[in-house]
């Protein structure tokens, strides 16, 4: 009779995922056939190759990372700022990177971004683009924050920033214009609850007066 | 062609290697620390101090600023213009949330308070310098990193002087120098606390 160590985890999902998990053991120092008297155990990993699979999965978190910090993430998106558009609860949106890191010209009115706040350092804020370079903004037209006549010309590489819920958003109509370098990503869906799945095209949302009217 | 880059070949294992372990590389060599050369004399005579040597190449943290959020006052900090996102431009930090700074001539106002979450960056030589007092405030989000230490030119290796104190009387011309700039920056803010 033969002994052999084999893992709980061989145990339960075979040798296919085990060989994906698991580097293969070291080899027996003799074949079976050899064994006479006492059972043959297969050597445990080495430390080498421990180090070695520690390392790997390390790689991996960081490949993970990496992609969440460049290309798409899903996030928790939270805050009454964006009421009618997002519920302000519990709800999964999508985060697209990556095109907005390589080159920030693919931003416009409209679109659903998410940015590191001007006023709290490393919060990430949600917004919509009110307002590219050279655009002339009205600054509040409630006339809460500012009289409702003020009017500015948003400078190069800033945006025009504002929640959908003008009630309760903390946005440009307070800071004024934001550097385009804060900005983060770009929301293109929301993905749960699965019953209020909707895809949040780039400009949707904001009619383009300049082009309807030529 | 196919026994350089067939798949048992030993260009084919190594490229491989450098792809598979490049998340690592790229983590560490982007998250943490990274190395840089200067260009510029906006920040002489602390960085690039001759204009004629080749450039100071400096060790850049990035963990210090995104993680520790350990900046503030006198660090020499690296930032995305705010008027141009593609340059990356490095300064002083001057002043930070609720101090009051006397800015210098291209900015309208005599004085500015610098408002919440943002900063007051300037480069040491005014003269050459793009930074706050044309630009204004920036949001502290946009900073990218703080420098650690110059690598190159090797007779300045190491840390950056480290602050004068006020009250010791310095001997050597270049402390004094250093003693004499940074009480005229310090001059020039007011601090919520004082």
């Amino acid at each position: 009779m033969l002994y052999r160590y084999v893992s709980v985890h061989q145990r339960c999902f075979g040798r296919f995922t085990t060989s994906l998990t698991h580097l293969p053991l070291k080899k027996p120092s003799r074949p079976y056939a050899q064994t006479t008297s006492k059972p043959n155990l297969p050597a445990w990993p080495t430390r080498r190759k421990i180090g070695l699979r520690a390392l790997k999965i390390a790689n991996f978190i960081f490949a993970v990372h990496l992609f969440a910090t460049y290309a798409a993430r899903p996030s928790y998106m939270w805050g009454p700022s964006m009421l009618p558009t997002f519920s302000g609860t519990d709800e999964i949106v999508l985060e697209w990177m990556l095109t907005y890191r390589l080159s920030l010209n693919s931003l416009a009115r409209g679109d659903i971004i998410t940015l590191d706040s001007p006023i709290a350092p490393g919060r990430l804020i949600c917004k919509r683009i009110i307002g590219l370079p050279g655009d002339t903004i009205c600054v509040d037209p409630t006339g809460q924050l500012a009289p409702s006549t003020e009017h500015v010309i948003i400078p190069k590489g800033h945006i025009w920033i504002s929640g959908d819920n003008a009630e309760a958003s903390r946005d440009s109509r307070m800071y004024g214009p934001v550097p385009v370098d804060l900005v983060k990503g770009r929301i293109v869906a929301r993905i749960w609850p699965p019953r209020k799945w909707a895809a949040f095209p780039s400009g949707g949302g904001m009619t383009d007066l300049g082009s309807s009217s030529q | 062609m196919s026994s350089t880059f067939s798949y048992f070949s030993g260009a084919f294992k190594k490229s491989w290697a450098v792809l598979y372990w490049l998340p690592t590389g790229y983590f560490f060599g982007t998250q943490f620390y990274h190395v840089k050369a200067i260009s510029g004399r906006s920040m002489q005579p602390t960085l690039n101090p001759d204009s004629s040597t080749p450039r100071d190449v400096a060790l850049f943290s990035r963990f210090a600023v995104h993680t520790l959020q350990d900046y503030g006052r006198d660090d020499i900090v690296t930032f995305r213009s705010p008027e141009n996102p593609s340059r990356i431009l490095i300064k002083r930090i001057i002043g930070v949330e609720g101090d009051t700074v006397k800015t210098l001539p291209p900015y309208p106002d005599k004085e500015v308070d610098v408002p919440q979450g943002h900063v007051w960056v300037e480069g040491d030589e005014h003269f050459v310098s793009d930074d706050s007092n044309r630009f204004g405030p920036i949001p502290a989000g946009l900073i990218e990193s703080k420098l650690t230490m110059l690598i190159w030119p090797l007779n300045r290796f190491g840390r950056l002087k480290p602050q004068v104190e006020v009250d010791t009387k310095p001997w050597d011309r270049d402390t004094i120098n250093e003693q004499r700039r940074q009480e005229t920056r310090h001059a020039r803010v007011t601090t919520k606390t004082s």
